[in-house]
């Protein structure tokens, strides 16, 4: 009905990428970004970039990395995007938890959360990508289109730079 | 790569924090329709439908916004103009001690609360550009209705995760009436100038229009705003629904619902050969779809079906039909999402 004739096969892979990797890509870019409306903007984007790119793309694995690509580049600049953090004023990070979660350890979580959030961006993106992401060193350089060795050195830094807020956390 | 097995505690700290903190984190249920809408998009001028559709049903939008312009007293508002800084608008200190016309709800002066169910405006990405659409609102509050659903509308966000609003955060509504042929609604502060500031007007006078016709008074009235009880802006009517509203809008079941089946699914739609289209979807996945017939064509009449449903979470997504084979701007589309316990 709504769709489709032409991109209709974008479109079906659209569908199925978001069912796989919408919510972990989110969820991602909020901790990129500490703001979860600002966050599925940034995936949002990502999905309708690649949409527009599908058929220089075709390959499933070669999304998956588009996407995520997408999603650091796209969470990196957009704090120069006045018009969307004007209209999601700063949240608290993983806004709004249960009671429940609280009790099981969500402050001490959210204070390495807060730490990460006062480390240079590539240091935090390095560790989201490896702790949160799961992906390898290969994956990471190419999410942030920077070589391997540097993908080491910002995540041990960045570690470096935790380790008090973590100290705290034990 | 780091594995489990050789990280340091350090570093499984860290991916237990990051996870745990992420989990709290829950996407809204509408993402996949949002980017559908941007991945049709056309540019704006590319509007034949549009086009075809207010030129045919010209007579139609002329009852509705000649309502508008025959109430609106012509240039006879003028002088309140020049002397609303001396008198006739509220201002903020004295909503309650003002002395009402006889068109103003008793309400006005010792305000109880009450439940309310007021229509609200915001606007969503409708495949045309932004375009109003509505919700209702069921609110306790000790304003009249009018100045109750601007309010809603200025300080609350869209429970559908498609609608925004164009009103910066930060103002209020001191107060609505009907003075003089419109009706007059006066906010705390001025409001920031934002995209679209004549649709973000159109956002209000569509509140407060519909507010005041849905608690029995004048609905066809022009609106004037002032801020502070001052600057009061020329009347303001309402623009050709054809071409300010989504024209496919859906009012129940309102976005996440919890309601037994049969569930009735009605709304408005403005479409050609008054045709909707519908789908149900769970999961993503189209379950069922079909089209029905609103009442009339081309211009916004209610249209409704029933669905017969077992347990769990949908969405159902309404759409007008794409008479252009796809050459002009994407059909319109409202969605829901609910549950059928």
């Amino acid at each position: 009905m709504v769709q489709d004739r032409t991109g209709s096969e974008a479109d079906d892979a659209i569908t199925d990428l978001y069912a796989a990797h919408y919510v972990r890509l989110v969820r991602l870019a909020t901790l990129l970004l500490g703001n979860e409306a600002v966050a599925e903007e940034v995936v949002q984007d990502a999905f309708v970039a690649l949409h527009s790119r599908w058929r220089r793309l075709r390959e499933p694995a070669a999304a998956v990395a588009y996407l995520r690509t997408s999603v650091v580049h796209g969470s990196r600049s957009v704090q120069r995007r006045r018009g969307v953090a004007a209209r999601h004023p700063d949240e608290p990070p993983g806004h709004a938890p249960s009671a429940e979660q609280v009790a099981v350890g969500g402050a001490a979580a959210d204070a390495v959360v807060e730490a990460l959030r006062g480390l240079p961006h590539r240091q935090r993106e390095a560790l989201v990508l490896r702790y949160y992401g799961g992906l390898s060193e290969a994956e990471i350089a190419s999410a942030m289109k920077i070589s391997n060795g540097a993908v080491k050195s910002h995540a041990s830094r960045g570690l470096a730079g935790l380790r008090e807020a973590m100290a705290d956390w034990s | 790569m780091s594995t489990p097995e050789n990280w340091t505690p350090q570093e499984r700290q860290l991916h237990d924090a990051l996870h745990r903190s992420a989990e709290r984190v829950q996407p809204g249920p509408d993402g996949l329709a949002r980017i559908r809408r941007r991945t049709a998009v056309v540019p704006m001028w590319r509007r034949p439908v549009v086009l075809g559709l207010a030129g045919a049903t010209a007579l139609a939008a002329a009852v509705i916004v000649g309502g508008v312009i025959a109430l609106n007293d012509g240039d006879d508002d003028a002088p309140v103009a020049s002397q609303t800084s001396t008198s006739p608008a509220p201002s903020p200190s004295d909503t309650t001690a003002q002395t009402a016309p006889p068109t103003t709800p008793p309400a006005e002066t010792t305000p109880p609360a009450q439940s309310l169910t007021v229509p609200v405006y915001y606007v969503a990405d409708s495949g045309d550009g932004l375009r109003l659409v509505r919700e209702f609102h069921a609110i306790e509050t000790s304003l009249t209705p009018i100045a109750a659903a601007v309010n809603e509308m200025l300080t609350a966000p869209p429970a559908d995760p498609d609608y925004r609003s164009l009103w910066a955060p930060g103002v209020e509504v001191t107060a609505a009436d009907l003075a003089d042929g419109a009706i007059v609604v006066d906010l705390s502060a001025p409001p920031t100038a934002g995209e679209d500031p004549d649709l973000a007007a159109q956002q209000l006078v569509y509140t407060a229009t519909a507010a005041a016709a849905s608690a029995g008074q004048d609905g066809s009235l022009p609106v004037r705003i002032t801020v502070g009880g001052q600057d009061p802006s020329e009347p303001i009517g309402r623009t050709d629904p054809l071409e300010v509203r989504q024209l496919v809008q859906l009012n129940d079941p309102a976005e996440g619902a919890t309601l037994p089946s049969p569930v009735t699914v009605t709304g408005e739609a403005a479409v050609y050969e008054a045709n909707v289209l519908w789908e149900l979807r769970r999961d993503g996945e189209v379950v069922d779809s079909g089209n029905t017939t609103a009442e009339e064509c081309c211009t916004f009449s209610p249209f409704s079906l029933e669905l017969d449903l077992e347990p769990g979470a949908y969405q159902i997504v309404v759409s007008e039909s794409d008479e252009s084979g796809g050459e002009g701007r994407p059909p319109m589309s409202d969605s829901r999402t609910f549950t059928v316990e």
